[in-house]
């Protein structure tokens, strides 16, 4: 079995599933960018953190994230230069506020205050709730407890 | 801990509202004590940029969690900020005195 992929940090998820260029039908393969290049992107252009900081804040080593931002930005390059389309995908992330499903009383809740993990379900108090978000994204099992995630 | 649901008039047999910032009514259950109080929500009516207005009235409540039949993206957001949990529960059937129950049973 190939060892699993370290854990990242990221704390807000792109909204969309990707880009399409527009004024020309794209037949080109699009170039596929996980949830960790996003974040690097997001963290050092957008929120305008240098890079010591946004590995800091992803919880990475800084020639790990210097690695993550550079794929990240060729591959935006290439979606521009190129006309292809962008397609956001998963990657071994763990969303510092995402839904989870309560398999006792069936309802969904986040944890905002994502330093503490939740151990039970804030309605009925059932220990039995699962992550909902990452179902088939990149958790091959059901996870239990917010720990779990790392599968 | 006080939890807020969002519900369509002011009685234990109130349901949910189906649109969580425009629901008449916040019924704010203190879990120590049982307690619920009826509140009514000031901008029910308002045309636009209810989240930030809403997610603002239910901080000042000293609420920590709120319980909706869904929230939109926009809303969740802002009250991701105030660190207030949020509880979807898409069934239109349970009443206040149902979700009191549930929230005191534990
Ligand atoms: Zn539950």
């Amino acid at each position: 079995m190939p060892r699993p992929k370290k854990i990242r940090k990221i704390n807000n998820p792109p909204k969309i599933k990707g880009f399409r260029p527009i004024g020309q039908l794209s037949r080109k393969n699009p170039v596929v960018i996980n949830f960790e290049e996003y974040e690097a992107i997001r963290l050092c252009d957008y929120e305008l953190m240098d890079q010591l900081a946004a590995s800091k804040t992803m919880e990475v080593s800084r020639p790990t994230f210097t690695r993550i931002y550079e794929s990240a930005r060729r591959k935006v390059a290439s979606a521009f230069v190129d006309s292809k389309s962008i397609v956001f995908e998963g990657g071994k992330v763990n969303f510092d506020n995402e839904w989870f499903n309560c398999l006792t009383c069936g309802a969904f809740f986040n944890n905002p205050g994502a330093n503490t993990s939740l151990t039970s379900c804030p309605l009925c108090g059932s220990s039995h709730f699962q992550n909902s978000d990452l179902q088939g994204l990149s958790c091959p099992e059901e996870s239990h407890t917010q720990t779990d995630l790392t599968c | 801990m006080k939890v807020a649901i969002s519900v369509n008039h002011n009685s234990l047999h109130a349901k949910l509202d189906l649109h969580f910032g425009r629901c008449a009514y916040f019924a704010i259950v203190d879990t120590r004590t049982k307690k619920v109080e009826f509140i009514e929500n000031p901008y029910q009516n308002q045309e636009s940029g209810i989240g930030k207005k809403v997610s603002q009235f239910i901080n000042n409540l000293d609420v920590s969690r709120v319980i909706g039949f869904q929230f939109g993206v926009k809303i969740k957001e802002e009250f991701d900020q105030y660190k207030i949990q949020l509880i979807a529960v898409q069934d239109a059937d349970k009443s206040v005195q149902d979700f009191v129950n549930m929230l005191t049973n534990h």
